[in-house]
């Protein structure tokens, strides 16, 4: 799913749920599509939200 | 020499040890080593932050690289930029020498810096490299690569 997720540094704090791709957005804030369940304080996003805001699809 | 031999191999019905006979230090490593798997998390392990830049060139250029010694997932992250918008400017992820990830399109426009970070699988020994690669004249930049993973007796991953 996609979502957006504290960072530090740019990159997300997702512990130990798998992350797929992750792109910052700020030094705070990063965009991610993960592989698990949503954590409190993270926003799912739709495709287009995420694409939107960054995010690139691995190839 | 034969009493000296015979401390050193021990016995098979030796407990494990790692500082014990041969038969110890054996069955030492059988009950610790398979089950040590790196998973993906927030713990940095290590850190190659100087900054490398490739200019004008068309194909993937390795521009970092890192061994990892221990199998499982890595999270892998670092900062990229572009001196413009030209559309050839990207990144890639390779292990061993073939790409795993690539077309990462490069974000930020220079002197600006976007943060990318992927979980990817490894076997102990990978060589992971980080490629770039531009044309006409622009420039790609990448700083601060990266690798955050636990390390436990079983990889834990997303639960749905």
């Amino acid at each position: 799913m996609y979502a957006r997720v504290p960072a530090i540094d740019g990159v997300p704090q997702v512990g130990r749920i798998r992350l797929v791709a992750g792109v910052s957005i700020s030094p705070t804030e990063a965009v991610a599509i993960i592989d698990g369940p949503l954590q409190p304080g993270w926003v799912e996003l739709t495709e287009e939200e995420y694409l939107a805001a960054g995010g690139s699809l691995p190839t | 020499m034969l009493s000296f031999l015979r401390r050193q191999v021990g016995l098979r019905t030796d407990a494990a040890s790692s500082n014990g006979s041969l038969h110890a230090k054996i069955a030492h490593m059988t009950a610790t080593l398979p089950g040590r798997l790196a998973y993906a998390s927030d713990t940095l392990r290590l850190s190659a932050d100087t900054q490398r830049s490739v200019t004008d060139v068309s194909s993937y250029t390795l521009v970092k690289e890192v061994q990892v010694n221990v199998p499982g997932y890595i999270r892998l992250s670092w900062e990229g930029n572009r001196s413009d918008t030209f559309s050839g400017n990207r990144f890639a992820i390779c292990v061993n020498n073939v790409v795993v990830i690539g077309d990462i399109n490069p974000g930020s426009v220079s002197p600006s810096f976007t943060t990318h970070t992927y979980d990817i699988p490894v076997k102990a020994g990978d060589v992971i490299g980080l490629l770039a690669k531009t044309d006409d004249n622009n420039t790609v930049t990448v700083r601060n690569f990266r690798i955050y993973y636990d390390v436990g007796n079983s990889p834990v991953v997303g639960l749905d």
